[in-house]
């Protein structure tokens, strides 16, 4: 049953699947293919999603109306026409959002305990910190 | 070293064998997904023929299959229901039950001296017989009573006693030889 209107922490939290599934459906379409590439790309090979997870998930994601699947093609010179493309959906957008803010809430509290001051520690990516960023945990 | 975008043998039977092994799935999960799914598969290995040859496609394997059976068996039980699962009971229990009888009777009829291991099979398959049954009849009230499915619930009530008519049609046609070894 589709959640589109429905409370979008009320998901949360959402399995590392899903959650890299809408990130990488959130700055455009792509087809399952794209979409593992694209998973195993933005976490350097960590993540891998294969067919059979991918695809669970993405029936699951449609039932809960996260994503949608588009009718037109990006570009149908360039590809199967059999592919089927999907699309990140206004209730899905608010809960990557919601999903990202609860990550960034755990993330300044380990800042907060030190523990992501240990040396020699690296996140293994550049976590582009926002100092005016406010995770909400009430002014510690 | 980057090789051609030709389908290598390995590419071709890597992607006929996954496509095979999509039937693990149930049905209406694969009439959705199974063409996307081997075409997605058919991409990786393609992309590892070119990477790496024929160690890459076969490296993709290990994963795959661990990814093939952890979503095979959670859509498998994602989709079973308390009704499915009293069902299946209902029906394994006497299905169990008339096999275990069977192999009994084939196993007297062909030797006529069954040895002990046999009886006991037969013995021990009646108990876990009754027992499915009894679980089958638990889950089925249970079921009902949540739901309001009588009808189902009648059904699955009905399906031990269907195993026990089966047990007597079976044993009025049992030759003679494997009536006395039972009744011994």
């Amino acid at each position: 049953m589709s959640q589109e209107s429905g409370d979008a922490e009320a998901l949360l939290p959402l399995t590392p699947a899903v959650f890299q599934i809408l990130l990488a459906l959130s700055d455009g379409e792509r087809h399952g293919y794209a979409i593992m590439r694209e998973v195993e790309a933005s976490t350097q090979g960590q993540l891998r999603i294969g067919p059979g997870t991918l695809y669970r998930s993405i029936k699951q994601m449609l039932a809960q109306g996260l994503i949608a699947e588009t009718e037109e093609r990006p570009d149908p010179a360039l590809d199967d026409e059999r592919r089927r493309y999907y699309r990140l959906t206004d209730f899905g957008q608010r809960v990557a959002a919601a999903e990202a803010r609860r990550l960034a809430r755990l993330v300044a509290q380990a800042r907060q305990r030190h523990l992501l001051d240990i040396p020699g520690f690296d996140p293994g990516f550049d976590p582009g910190f926002d100092p005016g960023f406010d995770p909400g945990l009430g002014g510690a | 070293m980057e090789r051609d975008d030709a389908p290598s043998d390995v590419t071709v039977w890597s992607a006929r064998l996954y496509r095979t092994l999509l039937l693990a799935f149930p049905a209406p999960f694969r009439r959705a997904y199974s063409d996307e799914m081997a075409h997605a598969f058919r991409d990786l290995c393609r992309a590892a023929w070119r990477t790496r040859g024929a160690c890459g496609v076969l490296a993709l394997w290990p994963g795959a299959l661990r990814d093939l059976l952890l979503a095979a068996s959670a859509e498998h039980v994602g989709g079973l229901t308390m009704l499915r699962l009293t069902m299946i009971l209902s029906l394994t229990a006497p299905a169990l039950f008339v096999l275990d009888n069977l192999a009994f009777m084939v196993w007297a009829v062909s030797l006529g001296d069954p040895p002990d291991f046999m009886t006991n099979v037969a013995i021990y398959g009646f108990i876990g017989w009754l027992g499915l049954a009894v679980v089958a009849w638990l889950l089925g009230a249970f079921v009902a009573a949540r739901q309001g499915r009588w009808g189902w619930f009648a059904l699955a009530l009905c399906l031990p006693y269907a195993g026990s008519l089966l047990y007597s049609v079976l044993e009025s046609i049992a030759p003679p030889g494997v009536a006395v070894i039972q009744d011994a």
